[in-house]
């Protein structure tokens, strides 16, 4: 175990230099989020102050969103959604380090093979939570408050932040292994995205949702990150366990993925 | 079997790759400490294959691969912390200075910190890169990666150093440099396999030369062994763009001691038993023939003119 950890460290510290040389990507990486934040936020506030019944759609905001603070509510979205990004982007070193055959030379090493994907789980973690930590600095600029305690909704966001990114970047990393080259990787992850976007309780809450919509946003890992952090920055209840259960499961589906799809690269 | 543990055993290794081709069709050999062996080859012949299956990088289909005794299947751990493994291609991080790469291999290889940085500090020194150390490598010249690369692969002190192809496309002055280092390595006991398709390179380097082709050990020896083999000295005729007509040939092959005589490219071998005396007459006939010789050369064999022989093509063809 403490070689494991003394391993991950090390490869972790090889992604830690990628990011004191290369500080742009950091910033480029919350313009999104914070596009997503200061637009979409301000759009929603536009249609309830001129709704014909504001009265009507305040109350179908309590009764489907579980409140009337928008902007709280797509605080917690957008920063799952940076996690996310982050972690499906998670195996882009791999992916380049196959190319130029830097990662022979790390297979031909004996340190742990479970090291690669913790050090880069570590690493977007490490790296999701500056710009969280930025983006939650605007927000709270915005006017986004925790509802009830703040150190509760950051353990949320830290907790199940982390149990999303696992599968994820895990999966990312697998992807990073079957296909042969960086452009196709790009083009799945890409069209990977908006889908987990648009089919995630982001922009709206799963209970205002079509049916069919529900459904989807069920089976989306997102969904079971989201309505927790969410529920700890609104001070309201949520499946706290049954979310955790279902992030746990579906890090446990792709860890198994991971390791057929890397035994496999060995014949 | 030797009282001494060889640094590397392979026996009857077959690797089919799921495609269905056959890299590796029973490939047999043994690596004893301190040794060069060469594995000599036109690309495509399986070398790359054996020498990544050596590196723990594939599975064997069948055959053993033992590294200082541990089997690269059941004990890939302690078979890769005995090996150094040095890419063909430089496999280096732009971000990372000389010094960062040195540190990142000590841990893969859990060098102890305390001696890490001493060893950084040798290693810097032996390929002579102490005073761009802090740099990041995407300023380092193609040479001064190679030779990063090559300390990244000592760094652990390995007993069995891997190198595939280690001198393509570097310039004269790296290519004599890495000959040096390997030839301080040797004399420090480090057991190394190479691939080359350089016949001078694995002639200069090699204390032992395996010769493959298509997936099998056409012959292995030393290299004055397999010159020994090839029964003959050679006479070599560069006949430029001049043409010669079939029966000037047969007339060549008629002169007296001539055993063989063959067209490569532009030039014309003639094995012989004794190729002092040939020489002239070559010369004499070619110009009799309005052929000109270009120049002439004559001596012992080359490992290119045994490759031929044995493979019944130049292994450039393939290359």
């Amino acid at each position: 175990m403490t070689t494991l950890l003394a391993d991950t460290w090390a490869l972790t510290q090889r992604w830690l230099i990628h990011l004191r040389r290369d500080r742009m990507s950091l910033m480029l990486g919350i313009i999104q989020p914070l596009i997503l934040l200061t637009l979409a936020g301000p759009l929603l506030h536009h249609i309830v102050r001129d709704a014909a019944d504001v009265e009507a759609v305040r109350a179908f905001m309590r009764d489907r969103f579980a409140t009337e603070d928008y902007l709280t509510f797509l605080f917690s979205g957008v920063a799952v959604f940076t996690i996310l990004v982050n972690s499906v982007l998670g195996g882009i070193p791999i992916v380049f380090d196959r190319e130029t055959g830097f990662m022979d030379k790390v297979l031909a090493s004996p340190i742990s093979r479970l090291a690669i994907p913790a050090s880069r789980f570590v690493y977007v973690i490490i790296y999701s939570l500056m710009q969280v930590a930025i983006i939650g600095a605007v927000a709270l600029a915005l006017g986004v408050r925790p509802h009830g305690s703040a150190l509760l909704a950051v353990a949320a966001l830290v907790g199940y932040g982390a149990l999303l990114a696992a599968g994820i970047s895990v999966l990312s990393l697998a992807l990073a292994f079957v296909f042969p080259h960086h452009s196709i990787f790009f083009a799945i992850t890409g069209f990977m995205l908006s889908p987990l976007l648009i089919l995630s309780p982001t922009f709206v809450a799963r209970d205002a949702m079509p049916a069919w919509m529900q459904t989807a946003a069920l089976l989306n890992p997102m969904t079971h990150a989201i309505e927790p952090i969410r529920a700890a920055f609104l001070g309201a209840d949520a499946a706290w366990l049954a979310s955790a259960g279902g992030l746990l499961a579906f890090d446990a589906a792709c860890f198994a993925l991971a390791v057929v799809v890397l035994r496999r690269r060995l014949d | 079997m030797s009282a001494v543990t060889p640094a590397l055993e392979v026996q009857e290794l077959v690797k089919v790759y799921p495609s269905g081709v056959r890299a590796v069709d029973g490939v047999s050999f043994t690596v004893e400490p301190g040794e060069v062996f060469a594995l000599l080859g036109p690309n495509g012949a399986g070398k790359s294959t054996t020498i990544r299956v050596v590196a723990t990088l594939l599975r064997p289909t069948s055959g053993a691969v033992r590294v200082l005794g541990h089997d690269v299947v059941s004990a890939p751990d302690q078979a890769r912390a005995a090996i150094g493994y040095v890419p063909q291609e430089v496999a280096l991080d732009r971000h990372l200075t000389a010094r960062q790469h040195l540190e990142l291999s000590g841990r893969l290889y859990r060098v102890p910190a305390a001696a890490l940085r001493a060893r950084v500090g040798e290693l810097l020194a032996l390929v002579e890169l102490t005073d761009r150390a802090d740099e990041p490598v995407k300023r380092f010249s193609g040479g001064m990666k190679k030779r990063l690369d090559l300390a990244c692969g000592l760094l652990h002190r390995p007993r069995l150093l891997i190198l595939d192809e280690p001198t393509v496309g570097l310039d004269i002055q790296t290519r004599l440099r890495i000959w040096r280092f390997v030839a301080e390595l040797r004399a420090a006991g480090t057991a190394i396999l190479l691939t080359t398709h350089d016949m001078e390179e694995a002639d200069e380097l090699a204390d032992r030369v395996a010769i493959v082709d298509h997936g099998k050990v056409q012959a292995l020896g030393t290299a004055a062994a397999l010159k020994a083999g090839f029964g003959g000295e050679m006479v070599k005729a560069d006949l430029g763009r001049t043409e010669l007509e079939p029966a000037a040939l047969e007339a060549l092959r008629g002169l007296e001691g001539v055993s063989a005589v063959e067209r490569r490219g532009r030039a014309l071998l003639f094995t012989t038993a004794g190729a002092r005396d040939l020489a002239p007459k070559v010369a004499a006939a070619l110009e009799a023939r309005g052929a000109p010789a270009r120049a002439l050369a004559f001596g012992p064999p080359t490992l290119d003119d045994v490759f031929l022989k044995i493979t019944g093509h130049a292994i450039r063809d393939e290359a």
